[in-house]
């Protein structure tokens, strides 16, 4: 695992997210599907082992990791999720937790209490900081209820304040997909982390190079340090597509011709990670990204261009300010798609 | 017999028991089960894999990094996000594997070290990647293979990956020859005695709007045959809740199930409202039907980003090198 990450991977997201959970405050990172959010948690995952040796401090941080993909979209079943995801990483904690208590009937009410009950032991009986790690959280925030959500925040009382936390990963922004529950305005939950919502972009270029030759040294090394450039280069940094650009490789040697763009569009799994990129994005944030693909964007595009180059969408490059998009795929896919019939 | 030699022998003896003693003091005995085997660190480095049974541990300098499952049993992968000629589908697939590092690593120690390291989650997660890529690699042949007109129904479209049909069962072949050779390098071994079986499969609610409104569309043409055309095609292609705003024709339909129902319009003309029957069936409904207009619900415009709603995100603040983080 340690070969995988150089001690430099993500420093500012993880930085931030050690930051954050140090001082429990919550945030929301939102990325485009495939961005390498998993790899983010994957690294958390075994934060807590590294930390023992570096920084003391962060040892007495628990991240609590839940994939919302397995939620059943009911309240009894985040709390089941949440309270399996802290169950698993703190079985190495003393001791052994136990409720012996009566509680409700309601397999929710249940839930809930249990949940609540292993978090007061962990954090005011053991004195550790968890941090709830979400991720996949669209739906939790577009099919709500609201109810649900401000429970999360109730978690937070008795005596819990700056010990629990949350970190959410999302494709979308968080208010605007719960827009009719006027999260905005009615959420003590979304006030939690309004002010901590930050774009997770793609791969650094030293990542990236990095995912690749740790890909390659797996699979024993079957392309030279020459070829892992190219893949770098039309990837952009985009974690998913620099897997199945370098399986491809493996499995089909690199793209002959000058057109490696269209060569590789032809492939179905690129194609259709370029199309789960886009099927992620806001409508709006498609109509202006098909704008400005053509080359079309005028200035009333701005705030919308803005926003997509901060969520490392779209590239500023050199002193002229040309936009470019962060993967050459991405941005002939865009080029060449037609909203009512795909690629092509 | 030559005395010192006897001596020496005994003492021999007895130091080794004694040292048998003091390393066995300093080991400690693991039960391991049939189905499980641990992976065993010495001194921080890979040492080996043990189990099942009882497996000896030295107390000091070895300790059991991981222990996992080898049980062939069935798993289920939900894949979204799938396209098939252009339409967005998601299935679950079902099929039997089990765990094997020591078989994978076909006797190479430093691949089986590497294996190790991944945990259970991990490798599970590699095998939903690797399940996806097959799927998506068979998809497209099969989309390549069969093509279809530009006038093809949605049911033509989505009928290759229905389960039963023939070209699903040659998918799910060749998606399983696909896993027996992509899942031992993470360690993984798919079992082909257990076919691959899709158990759910899930298109997106407006697909399913559209399935409904053929349905109801076929329901009214049975119960109502008198009605004219574009009245039933009306009747179905309004979104619900919506108020179409040039007629100014307010339907509803009431009724339990498919055993009855009762149908009337209204029309708004010079302010006055005037209720129109379409049709009468021969039974008569208990309960009159709201027609009141103010309750239908406009339609929502799609939700646009404003300036205050973009603000909200921001870029993730940069940190110099003083400020690195654990790890």
């Amino acid at each position: 695992m340690e070969q995988r990450y150089l001690p430099t991977y993500r420093r500012d997201e993880i930085g931030l997210i050690l930051d954050c959970a140090y001082r429990g405050e919550s945030l929301c990172l939102i990325g485009v599907a495939g961005v390498g959010k998993s790899n983010v948690i994957n690294y958390l995952r075994h934060q807590r082992q590294w930390a023992d040796r570096s920084n003391p401090d962060m040892s007495d941080i628990l991240f609590a990791i839940g994939d919302m993909r397995t939620w059943k979209g009911t309240p009894a079943s985040l709390w089941q999720l949440m309270d399996s995801a802290l169950r698993e990483t703190a079985t190495d904690l003393a001791p052994t937790f136990q409720d012996n208590r009566v509680v409700s009937i309601s397999e929710e009410e249940r839930g809930l209490h249990r949940l609540r009950a292993r978090l007061t032991w962990a954090c005011q009986e053991i004195g550790i900081k968890v941090m709830f790690v979400l991720d996949d959280a669209d739906l939790m925030f577009s099919k709500g209820p609201p109810e649900m959500l401000e429970q999360l925040n109730a978690l937070r009382s008795e005596g819990k304040r700056g010990l629990l936390s949350f970190l959410i990963f999302t494709k979308r922004l968080p208010h605007v997909l719960g827009k009719s529950f006027d999260l905005e305005h009615n959420s003590k939950f979304f006030d939690l982390f309004r002010h901590n919502q930050f774009a997770l972009a793609p791969y650094s270029p030293v990542d990236a190079r990095q995912m690749l030759k740790h890909l390659n040294t797996t699979v024993l090394s079957p392309l030279s340090s020459g070829e892992l450039p190219r893949i770098q280069e039309l990837a952009g940094g985009h974690a998913r597509l620099l897997r199945i650009l370098f399986d491809l490789w493996i499995q089909e040697g690199p793209p002959p011709g000058n057109s490696a763009e269209d060569y590789l569009l032809n492939k179905p799994s690129v194609r259709q990670e370029c199309e789960r990129i886009w099927r992620g994005l806001h409508p709006q944030e498609q109509k202006i990204a098909l704008v400005v693909a053509q080359s079309m964007h005028a200035a009333e595009h701005a705030p919308t261009v803005h926003h997509l180059v901060r969520r490392g969408l779209l590239v500023e490059q050199g002193s002229s300010g040309q936009l470019a998009w962060f993967s050459p795929l991405m941005g002939r896919f865009l080029n060449t798609y037609t909203p009512s019939g795909g690629s092509g | 017999m030559n005395l010192p030699l006897v001596v020496l022998l005994v003492i021999t003896v007895i130091l080794f028991l004694v040292l048998a003693t003091i390393s066995s003091l300093r080991s400690r005995v693991i039960e391991v089960r049939e189905d499980r085997r641990v992976v065993i660190y010495r001194r921080g480095r890979f040492h080996r894999i043990a189990g099942p049974g009882w497996v000896p541990l030295h107390h000091r300098i070895e300790r059991i990094e991981q222990e996992y499952s080898i049980r062939d049993e069935p798993r289920s992968f939900s894949i979204d996000n799938l396209f098939f000629h252009g339409i967005p589908i998601e299935l679950t697939l079902n099929f039997w594997c089990h765990v094997d590092l020591v078989q994978a690593a076909h006797g190479n120690r430093d691949r089986l070290a590497q294996l190790t390291t991944f945990s259970e989650s991990e490798r599970r997660q590699q095998v939903a990647i690797k399940t996806r890529d097959a799927v998506v690699a068979q998809l497209g042949v099969l989309e390549q293979k069969l093509k279809l007109s530009a006038t093809a129904s949605l049911v033509d479209k989505i009928l290759p990956v229905l389960p039963g049909t023939e070209n699903c069962e040659q998918l799910l072949e060749a998606v399983a020859d696909k896993l027996e050779t992509t899942l031992p390098p993470v360690g993984v071994f798919f079992n082909p005695d257990h076919p691959i079986t899709i158990t759910h499969i899930d298109i997106p609610g407006e697909m399913k709007r559209e399935f409904s409104r053929g349905r109801a569309l076929d329901l009214l043409r049975s119960k109502a045959p008198n009605t004219p055309e574009e009245i039933m095609l009306q009747l179905v292609s309004i979104p619900e809740g919506a108020v179409p705003p040039i007629t100014r024709e307010t339907v509803r339909i009431e009724g339990e199930g498919a055993a009855h129902f009762q149908m009337e319009g209204i029309k708004e003309k010079e302010g006055k409202r005037q209720r129109i029957p379409f049709a009468r069936p021969p039974y008569a409904h208990p309960n009159e039907v709201s027609l009141d207009s103010e309750d239908a619900e406009q339609p929502e415009d799609v939700e646009l980003l404003t300036e205050s709603d973009l603000a909200y995100l921001k870029l993730i603040p940069r940190r110099d090198e003083s400020q690195r983080p654990a790890a």
